[in-house]
């Protein structure tokens, strides 16, 4: 009986025990190639994934596109850039900022959680009104939403040092801390998505006549939507600044929505696992069409892709799978119980 | 006061422009709900085409570039959006920002990253005295294109079959089909008139600015973005009256900011975007075809 | 299920791809790493001083190489991405750099330089202005050898001042990138200083995406009392669209800029263009009074074709201040030969005398050339360097100068 009760809670949470487990193994497979170079791509992978898994709280949930959660990320980026500097280096660095702050010294792991707080409380307050526009309108909008907080943390000096890039927070992340910054997202994600909100939520991007029919407030599911996802692509943002070393507002800008839509949109949309595995394949893609560029050996000549071969290739497999597969390769599934017969 | 009715002449061209900038994207919208992020990279395009035709004669350069443009438009919906005829909005949305990041990419790879520069159009650029006031010729010109171009295609939309076909089209793409408007002509149609608005932007925004580089089709396409959901969406006065607006709103900011506060001014043109979008969510013109249906 | 282990097999056979074996120097060689921008819009930026220090490094070799070393390089692209820039870093460090070049730029060779810092290698940006490229940013194992951008700003300012006889300069900053804040700075700081408190006349911001500069021009026009130059600090297409713009509007006001006018790419944009003066690393057009300079622009014709700036020099100069400093340490060993570095005082590089200590990792003083446009065609007016010195620490103590025109007439 005992048993069984530990099967089927098994089988409930396998959609996100097995990713964790196909991102164990390729950390594995990493760690024993013994590559620091390999280690990073992952690492960068990690932090991208927790970003990714963000944008899919509210994408893949609410079915409403989103351009601006770079946006996000970036007040994650600063946030934890604040806490997380050493004050005697923030005392040159950022002379000018307020005076609590420039005194915090947090640990890594609470300020990351933290820095999600201003990107939650920002989203609670646009969302206000984002989260009544449907369809295209709220898309352009959280476009705005990007330039927006572009243009007022490119000139905030005393606390941004505007275009200019902030350093000293610490390179902490490895392979495992990494990880487990990919498991806590995708836990979170997968929580809501099989709570009653999530089913709310869902619910209103499948029908939404028949979702308002059912009670369903959908402005108000897509504000919760909306905040979670901000809360988690603005720690994604603080963890992605602590693998690069610096925090600059131009990291978070066009570039940065192609590829997390890119692999929100290759994994497929509107699972867990299409967010994960997306964040994945593209990965591999791009480390496969950049050693390319790099030049490899075939006997004698070495043969080399031209420069740029990476972002044309990138944006090719994009087009094709919108055209050819447009819910992903997941096809918006999530990864079920393999063993048990199925009831369905 | 000269310098009242300098600033209202800068202000009045600047919003013409992005008025013809908004009315390419809305031309689109109206008839297949796409908005088309690699808008501003044809235009990034056609501004090459300038560069590269820039020794032959003034003809030769505008034909190029009108031609270039506009079988880059048709090429485009060929392979790219067709395909994509059955998706949503977002996914059409999301395609033209692959197709962006695609064409940006491969300008990148064939011209390098180095701002190409032409002399193309200086002499449009030149100043002509008007109540005593020296404006600069390509304000007058662009003022004046655009107000022909406007013209133009509401003849265009009422009078010819095609243009009727479109209008249908945009009203109502299915019940257009039952009554026998053929979807590939009509579609392909919209987007050479849109590639022929974006050639006519190229040729007077590089006047302007005399070069070009792999990012210059971005903000460009961030304006038209912003103005047509201004103006909103789906109607092409909308569009236009979007464009102008938010052509306006930026000269004015630039002018009555006090200088702390002027490099946010972008910022606050997005802040009253968002405003406007909550506030009236149809635009400043609503269109009832548009209203999303269920 | 069976895409899913596709794409598994898929991303494992890509990292495996990744894999290649390491290069770990033997005695008889030194590795040098450069983990600069061969693709992406940094690229322009990072060519000419890559091949610059290629061209050094081929000289070195064939010249017995660094203590009986012979030099080997190897590469990685940063692809103008911060965090490709980090990766960029490992893999040159992965692939056994004992010095590593990272981009002309700051912001954009940060996070390379980071690895070096973070790993105990020296590392030196070709040409990134921003002081914070060195000690008190970075850390102690990072270089540049540019001039800092406030320098650039005083050399222009003296230069306008007292050779061109300006009086009342209008500052235009386009307030998109630091490196055009500190040069604009630089000339404020400095023009109060030589004119004894006297105030700048008018100031004004545009953005390099601006499509039009109307009103900032009208604002020009109507700006009491009347400028008589104008400082501009730009780049890019913002840069030539600006000037074009100026000079359409009827402004023939004498123009001061900095380098990023360096070479003839931007003359088409506005034909004819004269009266601006700008400063340059060197002259491209073979008329360099430095014998050196032309030199290195023969070998750079001859090995990449014509070239687009005179960017190689600081790119050459890097590796012949590297060479001096293993010399004079007698080891490859970092700590030595950054010990080594920091006693540079006036050596004589190619790109000028050039001087490190512990506290100042990059140039405050050093001169530029200074070129002339007139009718469209440049002239060259020799090497110039400011009488006055900018104090690297400033940035670091009592926050900008300047920085919203507080020394403005307003």
């Amino acid at each position: 009986m005992a048993e069984n009760r530990a099967l089927a809670l098994l089988r409930r949470v396998w959609p996100v025990v097995s990713l964790a487990l196909i991102l164990l193994v390729i950390a594995i497979a990493i760690r024993l190639t013994d590559d620091i170079v390999l280690e990073d791509v992952y690492i960068e992978a990690l932090a991208k994934l927790v970003v990714v898994v963000g944008l899919y709280i509210f994408v893949g949930n609410t079915g409403v596109i989103s351009f601006g959660h770079p946006a996000f990320m970036a007040m994650g980026a600063y946030a934890t850039a604040w806490l997380t500097i050493p004050p005697n280096i923030k005392r040159i660095s950022l002379p000018n900022i307020w005076p609590a702050l420039a005194e915090a010294h947090v640990a890594v792991i609470p300020a990351n959680l933290l820095a999600g707080l201003p990107a939650a409380a920002f989203a609670f307050l646009v969302g206000l009104g984002i989260s009544r526009l449907a369809g295209i309108a709220a898309g352009i909008s959280t476009f705005g939403l990007l330039m927006i907080v572009r243009v007022v943390y490119s000139n905030w000096e005393d606390w941004t040092l505007g275009f200019s890039t902030i350093m000293g927070q610490p390179q902490y992340l490895t392979i495992w801390n990494s990880f487990g910054w990919g498991i806590f997202a995708m836990v979170v994600a997968f929580a809501y998505q099989e709570s009653r909100l999530g089913l709310a939520a869902r619910a209103s991007r499948e029908d939404e006549v028949a979702a308002r029919a059912t009670g369903v407030n959908i402005a108000r599911q897509r504000l919760i939507a909306f905040v979670l996802s901000a809360y988690l692509v603005g720690v994604g943002g603080a963890i992605y600044v602590h693998f690069i070393g610096t925090v600059s507002i131009e990291t978070f800008y066009v570039d940065m929505v192609v590829i997390t839509l890119v692999m929100l949109i290759v994994g497929g949309i509107n699972s867990l696992a299409g967010a994960v595995l997306g964040t994945i394949a593209i990965t591999a893609l791009i480390e496969m069409l950049r050693n390319l560029e790099g030049g490899f050996e075939i006997g004698a000549t070495v043969i080399a892709a031209p420069r740029g071969t990476q972002e044309i290739g990138l944006a090719i497999v994009m087009l094709l799978i919108l055209i050819y597969r447009p819910k992903g390769i997941t096809g918006g599934r999530e990864i079920t119980w393999p063993f048990a017969p199925r009831r369905r | 006061m000269t310098v009242i009715v300098q600033h209202v002449s800068d202000a009045i061209s600047l919003g013409a422009l992005y008025a013809l900038l908004a009315l390419g994207i809305g031309l689109i919208y109206g008839i297949m709900r796409l908005v088309n992020f690699a808008h501003g990279d044809f235009i990034m395009i056609g501004g090459y085409t300038i560069f590269l035709t820039a020794e032959q004669n003034v003809v030769v350069t505008i034909a190029a570039t009108i031609l270039m443009m506009v079988a880059l438009a048709l090429v485009s919906e060929r392979i790219v959006f067709r395909p994509l005829r059955r998706a949503s909005p977002a996914t059409l949305l999301v395609g033209s920002v692959a197709l962006s990041y695609f064409l940006s990419n491969l300008i990148l790879v064939v011209f390098l990253g180095r701002p190409k520069t032409m002399s193309f159009g200086r002499d449009l650029v030149e100043h002509f005295e008007f109540l005593g006031v020296r404006i600069p010729q390509i304000n007058f010109v662009v003022i004046v294109v655009t107000l022909v171009l406007m013209a133009g295609l509401a003849l265009f939309l009422r009078k010819t079959t095609i243009g009727t076909n479109m209008r249908a089209a945009a009203e109502d793409f299915v019940m257009a089909q039952l009554l026998g408007v053929r979807a590939n002509v009509v579609i392909a149609m919209a987007f050479a008139v849109g590639g022929f608005l974006a050639a006519i932007v190229t040729l007077l925004y590089f006047s302007q600015t005399g070069s070009v580089s792999p990012r210059s089709g971005l903000p460009l396409v961030i304006i038209a973005f912003v103005a047509t959901v201004v103006g909103g969406l789906g109607s092409l006065v909308g569009a236009a009256l979007g464009g102008f607006v938010v052509g306006v709103i930026s000269v004015v900011l630039q002018i009555i900011l006090p200088v702390d506060l002027r490099p946010f001014r972008d910022a606050f043109v997005f802040a009253l975007v968002i405003l406007m979008l909550v506030f009236r969510p149809g635009g400043l013109l609503i269109v009832q075809a548009m209203r999303e249906r269920v | 299920m069976k895409q899913l282990s596709t794409t598994l097999a898929g991303a494992l056979f890509a990292f495996a791809l990744g894999t290649t074996t390491d290069a770990i120097a033997d005695d008889h060689e030194i590795i040098i790493g450069f983990a600069v921008a061969q693709s992406g819009w940094m690229e322009l930026y990072d060519r000419h001083p890559m091949n610059g220090a290629l061209i050094a490094i081929d000289k070195i070799n064939a010249e017995g190489g660094i203590l009986g070393r012979q030099i080997k390089t190897v590469f990685a692209d940063t692809k103008s991405d911060r965090a490709e820039g980090t990766k960029a870093g490992k893999k040159v460090l992965r692939d056994g750099a004992q010095f590593m070049v990272v981009s002309c730029d700051y912001d954009m060779g940060g996070p390379a330089a980071l690895t070096a810092q973070a790993a105990g290698v020296v590392a030196m940006a070709t040409c990134a202005s921003d002081p914070k490229m060195g000690v008190q940013g970075i850390g102690r194992y990072v270089f540049s050898m540019a001039l800092a951008s406030q320098g650039e700003g005083f050399i222009l300012a003296d230069y306008g001042h007292k050779e061109l006889n300006l009086r009342k300069p209008y500052v235009l900053l386009d307030d998109s990138i630091e490196y055009n804040k500190g040069v604009c700075q630089g000339f404020m700081e400095r023009w109060v200083q030589i004119t004894g408190g006297e105030k700048i006349v008018g100031y004004d911001i545009f953005k390099q995406d601006d499509a039009s500069i109307a009103s900032q021009i009208t604002r020009i026009k109507s700006n009491d009392p009347a400028p008589d130059n104008l400082m501009i600090c730009s780049y890019g297409t913002g840069l030539t669209s600006a000037l074009r713009q100026i000079r359409a509007a009827g402004i023939e006001l004498p123009i001061l800029h900095g380098e990023p006018l360096d070479g003839s790419w931007w003359l088409d944009a506005v034909p004819n263009m004269s009266n601006l003066w700008h400063t340059a690393y060197g002259s491209i057009h073979d008329d360099d009074p430095d014998p050196a300079h032309q030199w290195i622009l023969e070998e750079y014709r001859k090995r990449y074709g014509e070239p687009e700036s005179s960017f190689y020099i600081p790119g050459y100069a890097t590796i012949e201040a590297y060479k001096i400093a293993v010399e004079k340490a007698g080891s490859i060993d970092s700590d030595k030969v950054l010990a080594a570095l920091e006693t540079f005082d006036e050596v004589p590089l190619m790109i000028g005398p050039s001087t490190f200590t512990p506290d100042q990792h990059i140039q405050n003083k050093r001169p530029m050339l200074i070129m002339e446009v007139q009718g469209g065609k440049k002239i060259m007016r020799g090497y110039y360097g400011t009488a006055g010195e900018w104090k690297v620490e400033s940035v670091f103590s009592e926050g900008d100068f300047c920085s919203k025109c507080d020394c403005c007439l307003q």
